[in-house]
């Protein structure tokens, strides 16, 4: 989706005209998958936080957590960027349905792994 | 348009696409089937039999993983090597090997075949080498077209440089390392091809069997990186490479951490650090990608890309303070001696005492590629021409891997693949320029010289080796062209690649006795290509070294089977707590044949451990002999060639025992004195004194003078005569000596029943009067 | 084999009851101070001799019966120290008649005299003969100075027994109080809060999740997550990759189908 709605007289700041250019222009399936990003993201920033702060005990586990984090929020990003409108170009070999296909599968082997290193 | 000779028109296009997969298909069986056959030179002039020193491990420990189970074999903790410290095995290999055979073992007895775990280890590299033909061809056909891939597939198939790893019997990590690496390449190439997290989620799978498989696994870990490092810089990010990329190193990097060996390297040591960095950087391009398509403010975006070099620059620089801090390790010796070939002398002998690791002589470039080497550089030049995102992934690879395998030789082998690839797409080039029945049609002069320039300059670059010169200087020209554009935008490349294929329609033969001389001209260096790998194969990379081979003065072969001859005879005549030394390359196979317990094997952790062999092997046999009792030794092991003239034997090996000792106890050991006084390496009568006092020598010669029966005793390695008086030992007895004396096995004694010391009770057993002396009193009085 | 051995040691045993027992006579002791003063003695029970004493000995070796003297083959005398386990063996020249004497000067005691402390050297008299039966003489206790100790062996340091090895282990890792990690447990919890908060703002609409279509896909995937979830609790490696590979063929079967209505309603829609 082109960004046609924010134009140059918008307010002097860009944070609120981004943020008002990313309510008008996506699609509510985006938002939903966006939310999730960031649900993913605040897990994973509190894991990190919490292995700065108190202990890495558990090493494995620590990484099995953050891992799960991390690899489901780019598997998520990956699937928002292939399911865009806007990179339908980008991705011709890939339908949104083959993408979310896509996203199961490496959901199911990425959560294989974190529970065999979870200890 | 006129045809340089008649092609049928009568054919539908769907027969002639059937036909071709046909033909594809039967092709890459035939190549299966020539690649696996060539492979078995050993098996057919030998036995089916184990190879070298490394496989008899990888051998022993799959037979515990076919007998014990997977659990078993995962804890597996071995007391009989390294005694007395005994090796946790399952946690210091990498399981991929053993786990394959494992479980085509069960698979095969599931079928009720009973196969003998023992031909599934030897047929395993053959076996894989088809594969690896087949991945070679996938990877081969992104780059170019099926044709590309089926030569690819062809030279993998058959190449000295891939087979001298992969040779029936060869059973060891690269036997199924090559094909990993080479599919999981592939599946990277199409994941960014394709932008599908699926490819990127199976190379990723991948990339964790190649890790569990070979520590080589690390080249992946970079070279991906690198690739898609190359495409930031060149401006050509994009959501596919963020979905191939990110999905990958998520699940590859969480999966590498499964493999006990590997742990929690991938977050902690500096080699594993530039996947992590390429990863940070690709989630802030994409984020700020996003934000870029909803902001259109000019002013914002340069604040963007401030903000990302300005988060990129931070992040090296944690990188960096968190290795100084001890964080993250800092690379290891290994991987210094890659950039520095004297590192390894001075401060690793240990990795420098190995062949394979010594720097690559230019000869051997020639024997392991052959022609593929001249094919190389303009099959380079070639993805120069296109360049599209994969052509960048062969080019960086092609760089990286030709100065790996110029600075040691077993990275030969990662060389090998990516030549097979340049020098197929730059064959298949040349024959699709020459087969081609279309004739150009007659236009204006200069347009015609224009075009046909770099055609004719690949073309002489393929017949003469002079001509490949000039090919990279043409290649060289035109590169920055092409190298300018991605820096300006991708616009500009775009505009070049049009442009540069509208100049090829005017391109093309005219005439059919020039295709015919270059055609035949390349089938006669194809056929010589098959000559040489199969000369190269059957005379040098198809020995065991457990057996070796002579020929009689009638012609007919001679099997020298010393090794297996010494290590039945240790099995069959020692107790099984028996433990035996030798110097540290025979441990894998005393392990594996005598399964006897041993000092030291190949898997050198231990360097104090090994330089305490080396000590006791080195220092004369009164120092020797506490050390021997001391690790319990029952046998000593020594490998002497000089009646043979088998020029592996201990005696050439000694410096390297001499100055590995020498870095523990460089007060005790000198390497210089085990010279002559003009710094000569000698046995004869010259030999310093140091040198025959020395165990290793003393084992080596005793009564070696003898087998002459009164004539001069000449060393057939070094090619020196012999003392007529050989060395004596008092502490040692000869257990065992070999059919050709390859082999020498020594008992050491116990103790003295009499309570002297051995040396005395020698002497008194050759019926040598003992010095009479005044015994000394024990008693002192207190004055 | 055994019964012969035992058969010889069984005549062994005769003979040498049979065999003439050898007795000293005349022992006699002399000790010789350093200022010239003697003590002489038939048969002492303790001898104490000083720095540079001299100790003079003199016996016959004569049969048991008869009293004829005789010279046997080997004659030692012993000193040993019971204490330290310390001894010496001299060997004394005996003449054909059976006399014999030895002579023990302190000043430069002979090689077989053992180091010794405070603690008597019990001096015996073995004697050795191939006709009459071996005697032994328990002669008397010999005080002498005490010397330095006895030096040690130089292999003894290499076969001596070692300090017992005590591994030094990594520090046992430190567990956080409970309530920490009880409230960065419950802390992890709060973005399912912003999740579903968000989620219900934006009010997704899912229509078709109970078509069946799309249950028997929805359903696999959950089971997928439960074996998974099983396997951390209970399965092993094998088991858990067998019955995936189970697993894995309806779930394609069903993912095909109900990816395929999807992008059939996706188009439709367009």
């Amino acid at each position: 989706m082109p960004p046609k709605s924010t134009s140059s007289s918008a307010p002097s700041n860009s944070v609120q005209s981004l943020l008002k250019s990313y309510t008008d222009t996506t699609s509510p399936r985006l938002k939903l998958i966006d939310t999730l990003l960031l649900f993913l993201m605040l897990s994973g920033i509190i894991q990190f936080v919490y292995c700065i702060l108190v202990t890495n005990f558990p090493f494995n586990a620590f990484l099995a957590g953050f891992g799960s984090c991390v690899g489901q929020f780019v598997l998520t990003a990956s699937l928002r960027s292939q399911v865009n409108p806007a990179n339908r170009a980008e991705f011709k070999e890939v339908s949104p349905e083959r993408a979310f296909a896509e996203f199961a599968l490496g959901s199911i082997v990425l959560h294989f792994f974190v529970y065999n290193f979870l200890g | 348009m006129p045809l340089a000779y008649s092609v049928p028109t009568d054919l539908s296009p769907a027969t002639v696409v059937n036909a071709t997969s046909l033909l594809r298909i039967v092709a890459l069986a035939l190549i299966s089937g020539a690649a696996i056959a060539s492979r078995l030179f050993a098996v057919v002039n030998f036995e089916s039999i184990i190879h070298e020193f490394d496989p008899w491990f990888n051998y022993r420990a799959t037979r515990v993983l076919a007998s014990e189970g997977f659990y078993e074999f995962w804890n597996w903790f071995d007391p009989t090597a390294w005694y007395p410290l005994g090796r946790v095995v399952g946690g210091t290999i990498y399981p991929g090997l053993m786990a394959t055979s494992g479980v085509i073992y069960n698979i095969l007895h599931a079928l009720n075949l009973p196969v003998d775990i023992r031909n599934i280890c030897v047929l395993l590299a053959p076996g894989f080498s088809a594969l690896t033909a087949w991945s070679t061809y996938m990877f081969t056909k992104e780059m170019k077209n099926e044709s590309a891939g089926l030569l690819a597939a062809a030279f993998i198939g058959i190449v000295p440089g891939y087979i001298s790893r992969s040779v029936a019997g060869s059973y060891d990590n690269e036997a199924i390392a090559i094909f990993l690496l080479m599919f999981t390449f592939f599946l990277w190439i199409k994941a960014l091809k394709t932008g599908s997290a699926l490819f990127g989620t199976l190379a990723a799978l991948f990339y964790f069997y190649m890790v569990a498989a070979w520590g080589g696994y690390a080249f992946i870990t970079n070279m991906i990186p690198l690739h898609a490092f190359a495409l930031i810089l060149m401006g050509r990010f994009s959501s596919r490479l963020y979905v191939a990329y990110s999905s990958w190193y998520a699940i590859g990097t969480l999966a590498s951490m499964q493999v006990p060996f590997v742990g929690f390297q991938p977050v902690r040591t500096s080699e594993h650090m530039a996947a992590l960095g390429v990863f940070g950087l690709l989630q802030i391009i994409a984020f700020s990608e996003l934000v870029r398509a909803h902001v259109s403010s000019k002013q914002f975006q340069s604040l963007l890309y401030a903000s990302v070099i300005g988060m990129g620059i931070l992040g090296a620089l944690g990188i960096v303070g968190l290795t100084y801090k001890g964080w993250i390790a800092p690379w290891t010796g290994r991987f210094y001696s890659l950039w520095d070939t004297g590192y390894a002398k001075k401060y690793i002998p240990i990795i420098a005492s190995v062949s394979e690791h010594q720097p690559t002589a230019w000869p051997s470039f020639f024997m392991d590629l052959q022609l593929l080497i001249f094919l190389f550089p303009a099959g380079v030049v070639l993805c120069f021409r296109e360049l599209r995102d994969e052509h960048v992934f062969v080019i960086i690879y092609a760089v990286v891997a030709s100065y790996f395998a110029g600075v040691m030789v077993r990275l030969m082998l990662t060389l090998t693949p990516c030549v097979c690839v340049c020098a197929a797409v730059a064959f298949s080039s040349v024959l699709d320029t020459y087969i081609d029945p279309v004739e150009p049609e007659a236009v204006e002069e200069d347009a015609q010289t224009a075009g046909d320039g770099a055609v004719s300059a690949s073309s002489t670059a393929v017949s003469t080796s002079s001509g490949s010169t000039t090919t990279t200087k043409k290649g060289k020209k035109a590169a920055p062209a092409a190298h300018a554009g991605p820096l300006d935008g991708l616009v500009s490349t775009v505009s070049a690649a049009v442009s540069s294929k509208k100049g090829e329609k005017a391109r093309g033969i005219f005439g059919g006795d020039t295709r015919l001389a270059v055609i035949l001209n390349a089938l006669g260096m194809l056929l010589f290509f098959v000559l040489h790998c199969t000369y190269v194969t059957s005379s040098a990379y198809s020995s065991p070294s457990v057996v070796l081979a002579s020929t009689n003065p009638d012609g007919s072969q001679h099997i020298i089977d010393d090794f297996r001859e010494a290590y039945y005879w240790l099995r069959q005549n020692t107790p099984e707590t028996a433990v035996v030394m030798s110097w540290w390359d025979y441990g894998y196979q005393i392990a594996g044949m005598a399964d006897r317990p041993t000092l030291v094997d190949n898997n050198t952790w231990n360097n104090t451990h090994i330089a305490t062999v080396g000590k006791a092997m080195s220092s004369s046999e009164e120092v020797a002999y506490p050390i021997l009792r001391k690790h319990d030794v029952d046998y000593v092991l020594v490998i002497f060639g000089g009646l043979l003239g088998y020029s592996g034997d201990d005696i050439n090996k000694f410096l390297w025992m001499v100055r590995i000792a020498q870095g523990v106890w460089p007060d005790e050991i000198q390497e210089p004195n085990y010279f002559t006084a003009k710094g000569e390496y000698r046995v004869d009568d010259e030999a310093s004194a140091t040198m025959k006092n020395s165990l290793m020598y003393k084992m080596s010669y005793y009564r070696f003078a003898e087998l002459f029966g009164g004539n001069q005793a000449v060393d057939r390695v070094r090619g020196q005569q012999m003392p007529r008086i050989g060395p004596t030992l008092d502490y040692l007895d000869e257990a065992f000596t070999s059919e050709n004396w390859i082999v020498r096995i020594y008992q050491v004694k116990k103790d003295d029943l009499l309570g002297r010391d051995l040396r005395t009770a020698n002497a008194f057993e050759q019926g040598k009067k003992r010095k009479r002396s005044k015994p000394v009193a024990r008693r002192k009085a207190i004055v | 084999m055994n019964l012969v051995l035992r058969l010889v040691a069984a005549l062994l045993a005769v003979a040498t009851a049979h065999a003439a027992s050898l007795s000293v006579q005349n022992p006699l002791l002399t000790v010789t101070g350093a200022d010239a003063s003697q003590l002489r003695s038939e048969s002492p029970e303790t001898v104490k001799l000083g720095p540079s004493d001299v100790l003079k000995l003199t016996f016959q070796v004569a049969e048991a019966e008869g009293g004829k003297g005789v010279q046997p083959h080997q004659t030692f005398l012993r000193f040993s120290d019971e204490a330290t386990g310390e001894e010496g063996v001299q060997p004394v020249r005996v003449t054909p008649g059976g006399k014999a004497k030895f002579e023990l000067n302190m000043a430069r005691p002979p090689a077989s005299l053992p180091p010794t402390t405070t603690n008597p050297l019990k001096v015996s008299l073995i004697l050795g003969s191939f006709v009459h039966a071996p005697a032994q003489y328990e002669l008397f206790d010999l005080y002498v100075p005490a010397s330095h100790p006895p030096p040690t062996h130089p292999d003894e340091v290499a076969f001596a027994p070692r300090p017992e090895i005590t591994h030094t282990f990594r520090p046992e890792q430190r567990i956080p109080a409970k309530a920490v990690s009880a409230f960065f447990g419950a802390f992890v919890f709060w973005p399912w809060f912003v999740l579903l908060g968000f989620w219900y703002e934006i009010g997704p609409r899912v229509p078709h999740l109970l078509s069946p279509h799309i249950v028997p896909f929805v359903v696999s995937l959950a089971a997928f997550e439960g074996l998974l979830f099983w396997y951390w609790v209970d399965l092993r490696l094998g088991q858990v990759l067998l019955y995936g590979g189970i697993l894995a063929i309806p779930s394609t079967l069903a993912g095909k189908q109900a990816l395929a209505k999807t992008s059939e309603w996706r188009l439709g829609r367009k």
